[in-house]
């Protein structure tokens, strides 16, 4: 795991993929492994710093019932589009390859239009999260503080 | 300042049931309603119609509910003059503070939003409890100033049930470590690569390289990898 000034800064290790199989963009991209709670499967997740929230597949939200949960309502604009949904409650568990996994007691937006499939953002997600790329690897280090 | 001022705000007598109410954004020039209905032209008290956004922040704006309830649902002709966020009813006794014309403003000033500052503003103008501007802002969006208004109302007064709600969704989540590890599902990504053109538009379950379940639908697929009793979680993907 890694260190700053000697302390520990990271817990937990994955690789990450750079491309998603099912989508032709041209740029690299970080792709990790979570696992929303109720899914009790591994899906891949769009690392995006930039995102307002980690946003659910729409299939993957009916899937674990988040459009039932309670929620606020809240709106999201990408990629020339605005998504009106609700921000919801939810764990997400941050998977490792080595060391320790992270459950992240998440706020996730879910919306019935959503057509661009899971990210993990900054906020709810990723703004309680240390964490580092290591892009001659594809690893990524997180880890809480 | 608790509690509503109904003398200001215009309600209708104590036993005549409160309308939805109106939570105004002076700054949007168009915004939707929460529950898809909309309220065409805003209007003050008097029944004056604003031709310009500078207009409406310079007058002392007050809802007007006998007006928003003329005004059919679901009409959509919001126009440039119409502004607002969101339908909310509210009670005649709120249990959460109100916005205060000094405290939560300069508090918000301290932060340096300028936009939760305008927000504050509007808020002190129409009387409204925290927690219906914050949800405004929320509605529309405006996570900064949702932020930004959260703390101010979190260190003005003890928060309500409401108020620590918003705080579960808007402040920084717990995280903690868990003694559980994954593959590094490098078999998987790698027939992902090699069959994504063979499933396209299809749900697919793996475990290594081995093809679990294919299916049109998550739901579907999710049938499908139950039945399997896979020991370790698959990965699941749409292609």
């Amino acid at each position: 795991m890694l260190t700053l000034d000697d302390q520990p800064f990271s817990q937990g290790r994955a690789s990450y993929f750079d491309r998603d199989p099912a989508r032709t963009e041209q740029t690299a991209k970080i792709y990790v492994q979570v696992e929303p709670e109720g899914l009790h499967s591994v899906i891949l997740a769009q690392l995006d710093t930039g995102a307002p929230w980690s946003i659910l597949d729409r299939e993957i939200a009916t899937a674990i019932g988040a459009f039932e949960a309670a929620g606020e309502v809240t709106k999201v604009s990408a990629r020339s589009s605005t998504y009106e949904g609700k921000l919801v409650k939810l764990r997400v568990t941050l998977l490792a390859t080595a060391g320790a996994s992270l459950d992240v007691d998440a706020t996730v937006f879910v919306s019935s239009d959503w057509p661009l499939g899971t990210f993990i953002g900054y906020g709810g997600f990723l703004q309680s999260i240390r964490f580092a790329i290591d892009p001659s690897t594809n690893g990524i280090y997180f880890g809480t503080w | 300042m608790h509690g509503l001022d109904q003398t200001t705000l215009g309600w209708p007598s104590a036993n005549a049931p409160l309308p939805d109410y109106v939570v105004a954004r002076a700054w949007d020039d168009e915004a939707r309603f929460r529950g898809g209905s909309s309220l065409g032209r805003w209007l003050s008290d008097e029944g004056t119609g604003f031709d310009s956004l500078a207009s409406m922040r310079s007058a002392r704006v007050r809802p007007n509910p006998a007006i928003a309830r003329r005004v059919p649902p679901n009409a959509s002709s919001l126009g440039k003059y119409s502004w607002g966020a969101r339908l909310r009813h509210v009670p005649e006794r709120s249990s959460e503070p109100l916005i205060g014309a000094t405290s939560g403003l300069s508090q918000s000033k301290q932060v340096g939003e300028s936009v939760a500052s305008e927000q504050v503003q509007s808020a002190t103008q129409l009387r409204l409890p925290y927690s219906a501007i914050i949800q405004a802002a929320l509605a529309s969006g405006d996570v900064t100033a949702a932020r930004t208004l959260l703390a101010v109302a979190m260190s003005t007064e003890e928060p309500s049930r409401s108020l620590v709600n918003l705080g579960r969704l808007l402040l920084a989540p717990s995280v903690q470590p868990v003694a559980r590890q994954t593959s590094t599902k490098a078999s998987e990504m790698r027939w992902l690569m090699e069959h994504a053109a063979s499933h396209r538009g299809c749900w697919v379950a793996l475990h290594g390289t081995t093809l679990l379940a294919a299916e049109d639908t998550l739901a579907a697929l999710l049938v499908r990898v139950a039945q399997l009793r896979v020991e370790e979680r698959p990965l699941i993907h749409r292609l």
